[in-house]
């Protein structure tokens, strides 16, 4: 049960980070702005890796 | 300034009291006590000692009260000018700049010198970390100048989750992560529910908040996707934390609902201020919910 959990969570994680992402208003104007969106995402990122690495 | 000066003074002591009390905010400590205690039980694998947990959510609430009190001195300008926080103890010259810094200054100090005596110093490290944060990062460097202030500004409200696991175990591990990670996904929707039902304050204000830079449809959407992003980073705890179906059926009946309100949103709009509420009972639920999974 556990991969079929963590498979659902990494689904609604990235189709949720890219949407975040792709539907981001107003865009970003600058580097720093840039910098607060991508941030959260590769936080996001690195949890699906963990979570993944701690089940196997 | 005279004027401002002879009102404050003219203030009673618990009426003074009352005030120093509302510039803590304790409804948003409340909040963040409720994440608090779960934490310590799933990092326990069941109730902690209760000294324990006394120690922790007291030197938790002074440090988050610590830093509320300092940014009402901080974001005193805004609030005169906003009609949800106008009433707050600077804007009504309950008490002084002053006062109100040193209020501050007093619980957050107080907050760390009750965590590192009676709990450890990692937890008192990390509530300090997050008062620093909470003022120099969200309230002087974002909350004036980008609409996504929210969103990083919300890792100040996620730590006391970091805090009640460091409390029990000395050390932040990845189901604390992933319980930071829930809080911090939580804050964007919650608060641009409310800043959705009070765009016209902060536009008065002058506070880039999302609403009033991109929109009500935008805000709506950007809401939505959180939900999906918050419901799946959610699950992420069931199979790391090896918690039951409790949690897992806990997770995703709430993640569903919180979306379908969102979308009941969408359709209508002044809903604002019931997906706010909503987004209250969420995370209170799903909190309870670890706790309920690891205590039965």
């Amino acid at each position: 049960m556990d991969t079929v959990v963590l498979l659902a969570a990494s689904v609604l994680v990235g189709i949720g980070q890219v949407l975040v992402i792709a539907t981001a208003r107003p865009r970003p104007r600058s580097a720093l702005e840039v910098l607060w969106l991508v941030l959260p995402a590769v936080g996001a990122v690195a949890l699906l890796v963990a979570a993944w690495l701690s089940v196997d | 300034m005279s004027a401002r000066v002879a009102t404050v003074a003219s203030v009673g002591p618990a009426e003074r009291v009352r005030a120093w009390v509302a510039l803590m905010k304790p409804r948003i400590i409340e909040l963040l006590l409720i994440t608090t205690v779960p934490a310590m039980v799933l990092a326990e694998g069941g109730w902690p000692d209760t000294w324990l947990v006394a120690a922790t959510v007291i030197g938790g609430a002074l440090s988050a009260g610590g830093a509320n009190a300092i940014n009402n001195v901080a974001d005193r300008d805004i609030d005169a000018r906003m009609r949800r926080t106008a009433h707050r103890p600077l804007p009504a010259h309950r008490v002084s700049a002053t006062e109100a810094l040193v209020v501050g200054a007093v619980a957050g100090t107080a907050g760390f010198v009750v965590l590192a005596a009676a709990v450890n110093l990692a937890a008192a490290l990390l509530a300090t970390g997050a008062l620093a944060f909470y003022v120099l990062v969200y309230t002087l460097l974002l909350k004036r100048t980008t609409a996504q202030n929210i969103v990083i500004g919300g890792a100040a409200g996620a730590v006391p989750v970091l805090v009640g696991w460091a409390a029990v175990t000395g050390g932040v591990a990845l189901p604390a992560w992933i319980l930071f990670a829930v809080i911090f996904f939580w804050t964007p929707p919650h608060f641009w529910a409310l800043s959705l039902r009070f765009r016209d304050d902060y536009e008065r204000a002058g506070v880039p908040m999302l609403p009033v830079v991109a929109g009500e449809r935008a805000t709506i959407r950007q809401i939505g996707v959180y939900v999906v992003l918050l419901t799946g980073v959610s699950l992420l705890l069931q199979p790391v934390a090896d918690l039951g179906l409790v949690y897992l059926g806990a997770a995703s009946l709430l993640g569903a609902w919180f979306l379908v309100e969102v979308g009941r949103l969408s359709a209508a709009p002044g809903r604002a201020l019931l997906v706010f509420r909503a987004s209250n009972v969420y995370l209170t639920l799903l909190f309870a919910a670890v706790a309920v999974d690891v205590l039965v």
